[in-house]
């Protein structure tokens, strides 16, 4: 039994030293890709495919750290636990090794959920823009270049009045001939770019919406390990307490359940009014999608 | 077939036409000769375009997507879009045959597009310089399997998907290779 | 190895990203502009009033379906 009970312990520091060296890893990993996503985005095509490849290669990198911890837990830790779970002739033995495991399992969690935070808000961090700034400079540009549009019959001065998105025909209003109007990829980024900047305004109502999405989770833990310990509990007193504060966050915890829905509906309705501050010329377009999305929703 | 206005034509373009469209643009087909195809001029096509996608997210029950998915698989059926093809597309008949007949070789060719992706190459162009199939026509090829693969017990379903994955770490394997191995090679348990 | 890591590694990763071929080529910029909408066939200029799909003078059809109710595009633009 103190055979087994040294090889849990040194498994499981061997594991506590793999899963730091790969999370010093995978920060420099991130830090390098955001360092050089800011150089490959400034120089990119409009649509930035070199980003999206470098971007997935990042993403393709982080994801072989994930394989490689989940090959150790399948080849190292599943395997020893297996072979001694069942022996529980010895009192203690079998206890030992359902610990250890629960314990090794919870840092490989731990250690994956951090991951994917540093692994998000690296990316996030990356592709942050001030969308103001760059709805505005698109918009300005389509008026700049719109004003240098002259008909290809008689040579007047296009008169183009407000946004297409898209090639439309426009008439001169000189000599009344039909001109296939470009206009431009200003123009035909400003839907996906107003889109970004509405998602950007509402961002406060959104994490809001995640703060308490995350406290119902949260609360939920908490009552659950309260009412985990109160199945060896004999002390009548400790029960009463515990079961009250179990209701509390039951309490709390409804709250939250009610809350997390209602400002995701703030959400989508705050992006929408912003859509249709922005692109005024696409409002009914932007309520049926609205009406769409919060159906799908219910 | 239906009365729901959200597949009706526009501009005389049926989501039939458009689903076409929309294949070959994806086969590197130019826009200019699709729309001689169907019979139409560029405003034209680009308002179809643009309204044909927000009909798109106006329809909360995704039946003109779902439609648009059935219509792409048959694109080689489209009297007008057929036979369109790129100029410079010397299609591989021989890959493209055996990507709509042999399971395992779609299989395959997933696996090594997504370990492309993961590699940080462009998995479209990747499989269109190594195989000869272009995305417009796997992906017609992918709608094609997916209505196999809804008649599909999850038995069955399972072990290609397994056969995906063995060929995604084999292929993932090749190119890490290529590219001087992956990040965290040198950190052992 | 170690030596290779981990910034070289992020700039091969880096000029793996560059250097490669989009398919369907690179995403060009354009600025606005016009293009002669005249006929193909006898080289008339269009007007408004003869609507989208027919030329006036010839006959020809520049689009053969019928026009609906779009954004832009409507059903008067057909030609009569």
């Amino acid at each position: 039994m103190q055979e087994l009970q040294q090889h849990l312990e040194a498994t499981e520091q061997r594991l506590d030293a793999f899963l730091v060296k790969l999370t010093q890893r995978a920060q420099e990993l991130l830090n390098g890709f955001e360092q050089e996503a800011v150089n490959i985005r400034r120089n990119d095509t409009i649509y930035g495919q070199a980003y999206s490849r470098f971007l997935a290669a990042t993403r393709g990198q982080v994801q072989k750290l994930r394989e490689k911890v989940k090959e150790v837990e399948e080849t190292q830790i599943m395997p020893v636990f297996y072979r001694h779970c069942t022996q529980s002739s010895l009192a203690g033995f079998s206890s030992m090794v359902y610990e250890w495991r629960n314990r090794c399992q919870a840092k490989i969690l731990q250690w994956e959920e951090q991951l994917y935070a540093s692994e998000s808000a690296a990316i996030e961090r990356a592709e942050w823009q001030d969308y103001e700034t760059v709805f505005q400079s698109h918009l300005q540009q389509y008026h700049a270049e719109k004003e240098k549009v002259y008909c290809k019959q008689c040579g007047a001065k296009l008169a183009i009045n407000q946004v297409y998105y898209y090639t439309v025909y426009i008439t001169c209003t000189f000599c009344q001939t039909q001109n296939i109007f470009n206009p431009g990829t200003s123009a035909r980024q400003l839907e996906d770019t107003a889109r970004k900047l509405a998602e950007q305004r509402s961002r406060p109502v959104l994490e809001q919406q995640q703060f308490y999405q995350q406290r119902e989770r949260d609360l939920y833990m908490q009552a659950h390990e309260l009412q985990l310990s109160l199945i060896h509990e004999k002390n009548n007193q400790i029960i009463k307490e515990k079961q009250q504060a179990i209701a509390r966050l039951e309490e709390q915890r409804q709250e939250a359940v009610v809350k997390a829905p209602q400002l995701m509906e703030e959400y989508h309705r705050s992006v929408f009014d912003e859509l249709n501050n922005l692109l005024p010329d696409l409002r009914e377009h932007h309520e049926k999608f609205y009406r769409a999305i919060t159906t799908h929703y219910q | 077939m239906t009365n729901n206005p959200l597949l009706e034509p526009i501009h005389g373009i049926s989501l039939y036409d458009y689903s076409a469209a929309n294949a070959r643009l994806a086969n590197n087909v130019p826009v200019e000769d699709v729309c001689k195809a169907l019979g139409i001029e560029q405003p034209v096509w680009e308002e179809v375009n643009d309204l044909w996608v927000k009909r798109m997210q106006e329809d909360g029950e995704f039946v003109v997507a779902t439609q648009m998915g059935n219509y792409f698989a048959q694109a080689d059926q489209h009297p007008k879009l057929g036979s369109l093809k790129a100029a410079a597309a010397a299609a591989d008949q021989g890959n493209l045959q055996q990507l709509a007949a042999d399971r395992y070789f779609y299989e395959e060719l997933n696996g090594a597009r997504e370990a492309a992706y993961e590699a940080g190459l462009d998995g479209a162009q990747w499989i269109l310089e190594n195989y000869g199939i272009s995305l417009g026509d796997f992906q017609q090829v992918a709608m094609q399997w997916s209505q196999v693969m809804q008649q599909e017990g999850y038995e069955t379903m399972n072990q290609y998907l397994q056969y995906r994955q063995e060929k995604k770490d084999e292929y993932a394997a090749r190119f890490a290779e290529e590219q001087g191995g992956n990040v965290a090679d040198d950190i052992e348990f | 190895m170690k030596e290779d890591k981990p910034m070289s590694f992020i700039e091969r990763m880096k000029q793996t990203a560059l250097t490669q071929k989009s398919y369907g080529g690179e995403a060009e910029i354009h600025a606005a502009g016009a293009q002669q909408a005249a006929c193909p066939n006898c080289g008339a200029s269009r007007t408004k009033n003869d609507g989208l799909t027919h030329c006036a003078y010839c006959g020809h059809a520049f689009i053969e379906t019928t026009l609906t109710n779009g954004r832009y595009i409507n059903k008067e633009d057909n030609s009569r």
